[in-house]
């Protein structure tokens, strides 16, 4: 007597029932018409979300520089400002990079995509290189987090980001695979193009706030 | 299109690339020289947001979504820039 | 099925604000906590009101146990999206269950240092630091949690849940990140009092059971009228 336990409806799937009767009843939305959202709308939630958590950095930092505004100019200007420079200038080619790897991937031009990516993903390496080589030296120039409160933001806010960047780098590593697969651009490839567009922005802002806003 | 990247986008790139040595040269103390130190520092805060909105209307194609998400981006972009560039010069 | 169940799973995961909350007012933790700079005096004044200072914990510790049937309605929906091997889903029960332990146990701790209020201050002050750091700074359980949650939905075929869902999941992920700094800082945005570490934990926390709680009861109730209509057209 065998225990034919597939036929068992009442099973989940992954214990070899059958595949549940499922799906999402979407609610009808009102076509729009016009415009086409890059990646897919959930993605903005995210994308402007987590620009906001920066946002938020950035307010309450300038906030905090009120309260010692010469404080917060002598640090900045202990920071290596043509380091920064440089990891701007780095950060924009790779986005220009990304820019076309979606475009060529658009035309079906595989190899020319992932030579952008591979180009990419390089400035991305350089600007991960270049800002643990920032830290190191300010780490060894005795400047810590807890040293003031600009340091504070400093630390936090290029850290944060550092993660943003590494992130990316796997993103854009798995935007690969897809081309090495031969798939066409997907709601994925779009969401990593405009999530390294956000790392990008991010820096710009972070570069101006912090090397030369606070250390004027 | 044959090159397949858009001309505009490599144009808005090298806008940015020129914006950002502008805005380190400004930045440099070559800001005070000009005089009114604060204020023209406080033109960097507007100026770093036009970036932000560049990269995300030409990079992100924000310029050809839906006009809600150009809105809302936009907003956060001016919002932003308003905040930051008031907290600054209190 | 009957929609009951789940439904009070679903409204489990706002109830667990709403009674964490009131428990935390009650107890005087909010509006304003301790911080790692309030002075021995202000802790110890804190906990000498022990009655209300221990219910009010006790309200609060009850709150954040009703996470877990929402954990549990979640992983439901998780097996479901992911078929054959639902590695995301047991992921997220896992986790999920250390989440609700690892604010459970601060909250006790606590309640435990209201117990003797004429305690010498310094013990007062070192269980209070313990209790705190304990409650703040666990984001791995949290992060995990989250980034299941989202890569579930975001990978299901079937669109069970709305895939914004599973975005703001990614984005309340990044939101927990700065609350490992409340080891480095007494005082300031990311001291464990500070904006970005409690302040902006609770807001993230409460708006992931309020997005979930209400999503997936969205998705029982549409799931239940589809079926009753198509026990009707037969």
């Amino acid at each position: 007597m065998t225990l034919d336990i597939s036929a068992d409806a009442d099973l989940p799937e992954f214990l070899g029932g059958a595949a549940a009767d499922s799906q999402r009843v979407r609610r009808p939305t009102s076509p729009t018409g016009e415009g086409r959202t890059p990646g897919e709308p959930g993605l903005w939630v995210f994308i402007l979300g987590d620009m906001s958590l920066f946002g938020a950095f950035f307010v309450v930092a300038l906030w905090q520089r009120r309260a010692a505004p010469a404080q917060f100019e002598v640090s900045a200007q202990e920071l290596m400002r043509s380091t920064g420079l440089i990891n701007t200038a780095v950060l924009l080619l790779s986005s220009y990079l990304v820019v076309s790897a979606l475009w060529a991937h658009r035309r079906g031009g595989m190899r020319r995509a992932t030579l952008s990516l591979v180009g990419a993903l390089a400035c991305g390496l350089v600007f991960a290189a270049l800002k643990v080589a920032e830290y190191l030296h300010v780490l060894g120039s005795g400047r810590t987090p807890a040293t003031d409160m600009f340091y504070t933001f400093y630390f936090v806010l290029t850290g944060v980001h550092l993660l943003h960047v590494l992130i990316g780098v796997v993103l854009l590593a798995a935007w690969m695979g897809v081309l090495r697969n031969g798939r066409a651009v997907t709601r994925y490839v779009e969401g990593s193009a405009v999530y390294w567009h956000m790392v990008d922005l991010l820096w710009v802002v972070i570069f101006t706030l912090l090397y030369l806003v606070c250390a004027a | 299109m044959t090159r397949g990247i858009p001309v505009r986008a490599t144009a808005v790139w090298m806008l940015l690339m020129a914006a950002t040595a502008l805005t380190w040269w400004l930045g440099a103390d070559h800001g005070a020289d000009l005089g009114g130190g604060r204020t023209w520092v406080a033109l960097a805060i507007p100026v770093v947001f036009l970036k932000v909105y560049l990269i995300g209307s030409e990079f992100m194609e924000v310029r050809t979504a839906p006009r809600a998400l150009r809105l809302v981006f936009g907003a956060w972009v001016m919002v932003l820039t308003a905040v930051l560039t008031t907290i600054y010069l209190l | 099925m009957s929609t009951r169940v789940p439904l009070l799973c679903a409204w489990s995961g706002p109830a667990t604000v709403i009674v964490a909350t009131i428990g935390f007012l009650i107890a005087g933790v909010l509006p304003f906590p301790l911080g790692p700079n309030s002075s021995v005096t202000e802790v110890v004044d804190f906990y000498s009101d022990s009655t209300r200072v221990a219910a009010g914990l006790v309200i609060a510790g009850l709150g954040v146990c009703l996470v877990f049937p929402l954990i549990a309605l979640i992983g439901v929906y998780l097996v479901r999206m992911e078929g054959r091997n639902p590695i995301l889903a047991f992921v997220q029960l896992i986790t999920g269950a250390a989440t609700g332990v690892v604010l459970l146990v601060p909250l006790l701790l606590m309640t435990a240092i209201s117990f003797r209020p004429d305690r010498s201050p310094e013990l007062t002050v070192t269980l209070n630091d313990i209790s705190w750091l304990l409650f703040i700074t666990p984001i791995g359980p949290f992060m995990i949690q989250n980034i299941a949650i989202g890569t579930a939905i975001l990978r299901d075929q079937r669109g069970l849940l709305p895939r914004w869902v599973g975005y703001v999941n990614y984005w309340v992920a990044f939101l927990f990140v700065p609350d490992v700094l409340a080891f480095f800082f007494h005082s300031g945005p990311f001291a464990w009092r500070g904006i970005f570490v409690f302040w902006l934990a609770f807001v993230a926390y409460a708006a992931f059971l309020v997005v979930m709680g209400f999503t997936l009861r969205r998705a029982i109730l549409d799931e239940s009228k589809l079926h009753a209509s198509k026990a009707v057209a037969v």
